[in-house]
C-alpha cells in the first residue's frame, strides 16, 4: 500500500515574505492612520477631542478631561471650546491650564527635565535590546558556523540526489 | 567576542546616567514658570452678575479682607459650611467681606438655598468658568482669603470655620 505524498506548496518562502509584507503593510497603514494630527484651528469636535484628551480630570483617578463627567472636567472642556472659538493654538489653550493647575495637569510629559526620561528611556532601552540581541546571534553564528566538513558535505549531496529521483520516479 | 559585552553595557550604561544627569541638571523651559498656586500673588479678577442681577467685581472690596467661595447647592461639605460662613459674615462684617462663586448652579437654586440657609453675602452665577479656572479650582468648597491689598492671603481647601477665619486674618494683620 503506498501512501499518497500531500503536493509541496509551490513557492513556501515568497509567500512566507508576503505575508510578513503584508502584515507590515497593514501595521504601518494603521499607525498611520491613528497617528495623523489632530486639527491645529477651528473649534471642531475633533480638535475639542483631542485637546481634552491631552489634559488630566483633577476631580478623577486615571482620567482625561476628555472622559471625564465630573464637574471640572466639564468647566475644562467649556473653556476649551471658549478659548478655540477665540482662535487660540493648541499650544496657547494647553498653556493657560497648564499655567493655572501645574505642569501635572497635562496627560503628556515634559522633554525637558526628569520628565524627558519618559521619552528617552524606551528609546535606549530598544537601542540596548537590539544590541544585546545582535550579539548574541553573531556569537551563536560564530559558535555553530564552522565550515561543513567534506563528509557532510557528501551526505547532503546524496540526500538531495536521492530525493531529486525519487521525485522523478513514475508514480 | 566574549569581552565586548561588558563593554557594550558598561557604554550603554555610562550614556544613560549621564542621560539623567544632563536632562536631571537642564533648565525645564518654557513652562518653569507654571505653578497652580495663586497664594502671595495678586488675587486674579473676579467680576459677575450675582443671582439678583447685579454686577459684582472683587476690586469693589479693596481695604477689606475678602473670603472668596467656590461653593455648590449639590456639593454637601459646601452644605455643611454654609452656616460658619454666615456667622462669620455677621460677626466680621465691618472688616471682612465674603464673595461666593456657584461652581455649577442655576440662579433659582442659589436663591433657594440663601433663602433657606441665611447669608446675605453676593454670589456670582453667570459663567463662572473662567473664575473657577483662574483660581486653579478643583474640589469644592475651596476659599481665598484675600487680603485688604488684594493680594491672596491664603488657600483653604474643603469647608472651612468662622474661628478658623478670624485666626488666619488676625494672625496676618
Amino acid at each position: 500500500m503506498t501512501v499518497a505524498e500531500a503536493p509541496a506548496p509551490k513557492h513556501p518562502v515568497r509567500q512566507k515574505w508576503w505575508w510578513w509584507l503584508l502584515m507590515v503593510a497593514v501595521v504601518v497603514g494603521v499607525i498611520a492612520v491613528a497617528a495623523r494630527p489632530a486639527p491645529q484651528t477651528g473649534a471642531s469636535d475633533q480638535r475639542r477631542f483631542a485637546l481634552s484628551a491631552q489634559l488630566k480630570c483633577l476631580q478623577c483617578v486615571g482620567e482625561s478631561v476628555g472622559a471625564s463627567q465630573a464637574p471640572l472636567a466639564v468647566k475644562f472642556r467649556q473653556e476649551i471650546d471658549r478659548q478655540m472659538r477665540q482662535g487660540k493654538t493648541n499650544d496657547e489653550i494647553l498653556n493657560y491650564f497648564a499655567q493655572r493647575y501645574g505642569r501635572q495637569v497635562l496627560e503628556t510629559p515634559p522633554a525637558t527635565g526628569w520628565g524627558s526620561l519618559v521619552w528617552i528611556a524606551p528609546v535606549l532601552a530598544t537601542a540596548a535590546a537590539v544590541m544585546m540581541l545582535t550579539m548574541t546571534f553573531r556569537r551563536r553564528r560564530g559558535k555553530n558556523g564552522a565550515a561543513p566538513s567534506s563528509e557532510d558535505v557528501a551526505l547532503v549531496t546524496a540526500a538531495l540526489a536521492d530525493r531529486r529521483d525519487a521525485g522523478a520516479a513514475p508514480k | 567576542m566574549k569581552r565586548r559585552a561588558p563593554l557594550v553595557a558598561a557604554i550603554v550604561g555610562v550614556a544613560l546616567v549621564s542621560l539623567v544627569v544632563l536632562f536631571a541638571t537642564a533648565p525645564s523651559g518654557k513652562d518653569a514658570d507654571t505653578s497652580q498656586s495663586v497664594v502671595g500673588k495678586l488675587a486674579p479678577q473676579l467680576t459677575g452678575t450675582t443671582a439678583d442681577g447685579s454686577k459684582v467685581d472683587l476690586d469693589d472690596y479693596r481695604g477689606k479682607w475678602v473670603v472668596v467661595n467656590f461653593f455648590a447647592t449639590w456639593c454637601p461639605p459646601c452644605v455643611k459650611e454654609h452656616p460658619e460662613l454666615v456667622k462669620f459674615s455677621q460677626r466680621d462684617g465691618q472688616i471682612a467681606q465674603v464673595v461666593s462663586v456657584a461652581f455649577d448652579d442655576p440662579a433659582s437654586k442659589i436663591k433657594e438655598f440663601f433663602a433657606e440657609r441665611g447669608g446675605d453675602w453676593p454670589v456670582l452665577i453667570d459663567d463662572t468658568t473662567a473664575s473657577s479656572l483662574d483660581y486653579a479650582v478643583v474640589k469644592l468648597p475651596e476659599s481665598f482669603l484675600i487680603d485688604p491689598q488684594g493680594n491672596v492671603a491664603q488657600k483653604l481647601e474643603g469647608g472651612i470655620t468662622a474661628a478658623e477665619l478670624d485666626k488666619i486674618i488676625t494672625s496676618k494683620s
